[in-house]
């Protein structure tokens, strides 16, 4: 057992303990794996207690400083010690699930659910990494530091790992190091109960699963098999309904079959979760801006690390993103023979994701020379190929030294990338994340936009500047909605009242419809209202359902740009022609009484925050003439009255101000422009550009 | 694209939806294999492929032609979309691949062609429609709309392939099409070149091109 000083904390649920060396120790303790906790007597600390857990092992926490302090942690390790004391019957059966309890009770009979391999065979031959000392030394390790959910994490773990982890053992290593386990812990049940409440549903993303699942290291012979494949759907599909919005993105099959070589199904679904939402940011939803993001940073180490083939790649114009990128999204399995991958992942899922910047970089520096006479994108790959497959060869094979003769091309790898770039470190990869984040993210829009444009069946009359403003203002609304997740993104009718509210004077939003306005107006949306004679029906939802033109309740991008156009680039007629389909009932071509009641509501709602008193006089004449100009002859029974366009138009313009308002103060209403950081945006796409260049 | 006496370099991007087939066509082309299921294509893959070309008319002759061929195979999922143009960049032809068993695929071309015509400033387009070993079980495209589409966007000389990597039908034709095309291109480029040098200094000279304009349209 380790001694040492750091910081210890408690939450709801953990205790943990960061040592002040870096590397020294780190404990990431389930208060519920606590049985009992004791004050003891040191004369070094103002207080000491010994934490004992479920298994016997002992944590002496000695504090520094005040008696005081050292007690109001007892005091609140005591409290939350009390609440988690509920959750030590799940104890019980999560270990039965682990590995790591098999390896000391010698229960090589148990009914622990396991990865492929038990069955199909491992790809690492465990006579050559883990033999019976390694076993022996692991065991003693876990008897000493804890296991699974109690493992402490100390220098000589990382040394164990590098040495050789068992098979059986390899599933519950890789869940630990990235965190995993503790998710699998605390929702027991989720897995089970997410593929049973999703047994019969398809979407989109169990399509594209279906159409890889063959496809995912076929080589390996579970992948032949019913059984592996049937894994690998349910692991992908029960991924994929719990997070919708990423879903399923290719490269994850290929992770994915190669955790079920190790892992079970429920390890492998928490472990690719962990992966896809921390590990990994960004790597495969819809965008893929955290691949993106992290080849941008890629290739500005290769500049700093390797300058000399960086020139070389400039030159000769070869594009490294288009061969590196599938290194990061499948974590090596698809460029790599399935052995190597799996030590990469060893430390992959202890050391993060910097292993993937280091092992890529060392592939670059040992065929740097070679690769520097590569003239193509084509050469260039097929050197690599060839170092891919020579990594098993023996490196000094004649040599008298006997450690010396057993390396590999492999072990060199490993070697380079651990020891040759020691300013490729976590912090500095989440610093240049962060630094190049906007750019790649603003990359994505700009690129989402300049599609947008470009596949716009009519462009309304606008030219391209103002189809950019229009987009900006447009995709201002949406930014916080879609998250920029969305191949084309639409505009449903609330966003639409944001979109009105962002661009004209006299709309406010939401609070323009009332209390239940917004409901009952997007109740309505769904099925589309057959009575537009309905008083309640707003003049926003009226123009919102115009220009719906896929009935979908949703505007897309090319429907904002029509109904702006009709307003901007229209003229005093057409205007009014949009004012008189808003509002014509039964689309008959003809107002009735209410339809023109509705319509001076609408007008009313227009010129609400206008002070001029003569809006109002105006629409009361506009009432008495549409009266005298009602069309004789048709469904007179009621004295209905009955107003056709050409007469709406002549009642119109029979009056200087609503003609004034139809010729010019509707448009002038709108107000379209880029806000002072949109502007200061749409200029700083530089590096992504040369991305895609 | 270079020419090196009578040998070319050419790069050949292939594009289309999800499991179409497209790494067991060029799989069934480079390395004459099929397997059933091939690993998903990550990002892009890339091969390179010799061939020759014989009789092409080149300066009035009949010509042989030696063509290294790099090919690009892309993934087809939706969301590698976007990175499409980091790989059909500087690529001189494409071929666009269909499943002829499905309609969503066919209907997919379009934005393809749509979007490499945009983007693109004279590549050589090829729409390819795969798995034809399916053909009687469970057809979804009917031969003669492809052709239509294809004759309609791509212009009445061009037609649409069927072939099968399974079976082989059509692969190594579809190929060396592809090749052939992209090398009477390249002379064509290169005679309108000279024409125009030639044109400049003296209209002798132009006549001369003139007759053998006529003589590569038979």
């Amino acid at each position: 057992m380790v001694d040492c000083r750091g910081r210890v904390y408690v939450s709801e649920t953990y205790m943990t303990f960061v040592s002040e060396q870096p590397g020294e120790c780190k404990m990431v303790l389930p208060l519920y794996t606590v049985r009992r906790v004791e004050r003891v007597d040191d004369f070094k600390h103002s207080l000491s207690i010994a934490v004992i857990f479920w298994h016997q092992m002992r944590v002496v926490i000695g504090f520094e400083g005040l008696a005081r302090e050292g007690q109001q942690f007892c005091m609140a390790l005591r409290d939350q010690l009390r609440i988690q004391v509920q959750h030590v019957a799940r104890l019980r059966a999560f270990l039965d699930t682990c590995y790591s309890e098999v390896m000391l009770r010698d229960d090589e009979a148990s009914r622990l659910p396991s990865g492929l391999g038990k069955q199909f065979g491992y790809p690492v031959d465990d006579k050559r990494y883990a033999d019976a000392v390694t076993v022996a030394a692991w065991r003693h390790y876990f008897e000493e530091n804890g296991r699974n959910l109690t493992l402490i994490r100390t220098p000589q773990l990382y040394r164990l790992i590098k040495t050789g982890v068992p098979n059986r053992l390899r599933g519950e290593v890789w869940e630990l190091g990235c965190g995993s386990i503790y998710h699998r812990c605390s929702y027991p049940t989720h897995y089970r109960e997410i593929l049973r409440e999703n047994h019969n549903n398809v979407s989109l993303s169990t399509t594209e699963i279906e159409k890889d699942l063959n496809r995912s290291l076929p080589e390996y012979p579970a992948y032949q098999t019913s059984e592996g494949i049937c894994r690998l759907r349910r692991v992908l599909t029960a991924y994929a309904w719990h997070n919708p919005e990423l879903g399923y993105c290719q490269a994850m099959n290929i992770v994915a079959s190669t955790l079920l070589i190790y892992m079970s199904e429920e390890q492998a679904f928490w472990a690719l979760a962990t992966l896809c939402e921390q590990s990994l940011p960004g790597y495969y939803n819809t965008s893929m801006y955290g691949a993106l993001l992290d080849q941008v940073i890629f290739e500005d180490m290769v500049k700093k690390e390797l300058p000399e083939l960086a020139a070389h790649l400039e030159t000769r114009d070869i594009q490294l993103s288009a061969i590196t990128l599938p290194w990061f999204l499948s974590l090596f399995a698809h460029a790599l023979p399935l052995p190597f991958v799996i030590r990469i992942l060893d430390r992959f899922f202890v050391d993060g994701p910097r292993v993937l910047f280091l092992v890529s970089l060392a592939i670059l520096k040992i065929n740097g020379e070679k690769l520097q006479q590569a003239r193509d994108d084509m050469e260039f790959t097929d050197l690599l190929k060839e170092y891919f497959a020579t990594l098993d060869i023996l490196l000094h094979p004649n040599s008298t030294n006997v450690r010396l003769r057993t390396i590999t091309g492999f072990d060199r790898l490993l070697l380079v990338a651990t020891q040759d770039f020691p300013d490729v470190t976590d912090s500095t990869i989440t610093i240049l994340r962060k630094a190049q984040q906007s750019k790649v993210i603003h990359g994505i829009e700009d690129l989402n936009k300049r599609s947008l444009i470009r596949n716009l069946a009519t462009n309304g009359r606008f030219n391209r500047d103002e189809l950019d403003t229009i987009y900006e203002c447009y995709h201002r609304v949406l930014y916080y909605k879609h998250n920029d997740e969305e191949t084309e993104p639409t505009m449903d009718f609330p966003m639409f009242l944001e979109f009105l509210a962002s661009v004209t004077r006299w709309c406010r939003g939401k609070e323009d419809l009332g209390d239940d306005g917004l409901d009952e107006a997007l109740v309505r949306g769904k099925t589309r209202p057959r009575r537009k004679s309905t008083p309640t029906y707003h003049f926003t939802k009226r123009l919102f359902d115009h220009f719906d033109s896929n009935l979908t309740g949703e505007l897309t991008f090319q429907d904002v740009v029509l109904f702006l156009s009709v307003i901007l680039k229209g003229d005093l007629m057409s205007r009014i022609e949009l004012f008189f389909k808003l509002h014509d009932t039964d689309s008959d071509g003809l107002l009735t009484k209410q339809d023109v009641v509705n319509f001076t509501d609408s007008l009313l709602y227009v010129f609400r925050f206008e002070r001029e008193h003569h809006y109002l006089r105006s629409i009361s004449t506009f009432l008495n003439h549409a009266n005298e100009y009602s069309e004789p002859g048709c469904d007179t029974e009621n004295g209905e009255l009955r107003l056709s366009l050409p007469s709406l138009r002549l009642v119109i313009l029979s009056d200087e101000v609503l003609e004034r308002f139809f010729d010019q103060g509707f448009a002038a209403s709108f107000n379209i422009q880029r806000s002072v950081v949109d502007k200061r945006r749409s200029r700083a796409f530089g590096i992504f550009d040369a991305l895609w260049a | 694209m270079s020419m090196h006496g009578s040998s070319l370099e050419a790069k050949l991007v292939i594009l289309g939806s999800q499991g179409v087939g497209k790494t067991s066509l060029v799989m069934r082309y480079v390395q004459n294999t099929f397997s059933p299921h091939s690993a998903s294509t990550i990002g892009a893959s890339f091969l390179t492929q010799r061939m020759q070309v014989f009789g092409v008319i080149r300066r009035g002759y009949v010509d042989d032609c030696r063509v290294v061929l790099q090919i690009w195979d892309t993934a087809g999922q939706e969301r590698f979309r976007s990175m499409a143009p980091m790989y059909y960049r500087g690529a001189n032809a494409a071929i666009l691949v269909y499943d002829i068993t499905s309609e969503q695929s066919f209907q997919d071309i379009s934005s393809w062609v749509e979007e490499l015509q945009r983007n693109t400033g004279d590549i050589d387009i090829h729409v390819v429609g795969s798995k034809l070993d399916l053909a009687e079980k469970s057809r979804e495209v009917p031969q003669e709309r492809a052709q239509a589409y294809v004759r309609n966007t791509l212009g009445s000389l061009h037609d649409v392939h069927e072939v099968s990597a399974k079976d082989a039908t059509g692969v190594d034709e579809l190929f060396h099409d592809v090749t052939r095309s992209l090398v009477e291109r390249t002379y064509e480029i290169e005679r309108t070149r000279r024409e125009r040098q030639a044109g400049d200094v003296q209209l002798r000279d132009g006549r001369q091109e003139a007759s053998d304009q006529a003589c590569c349209n038979v």
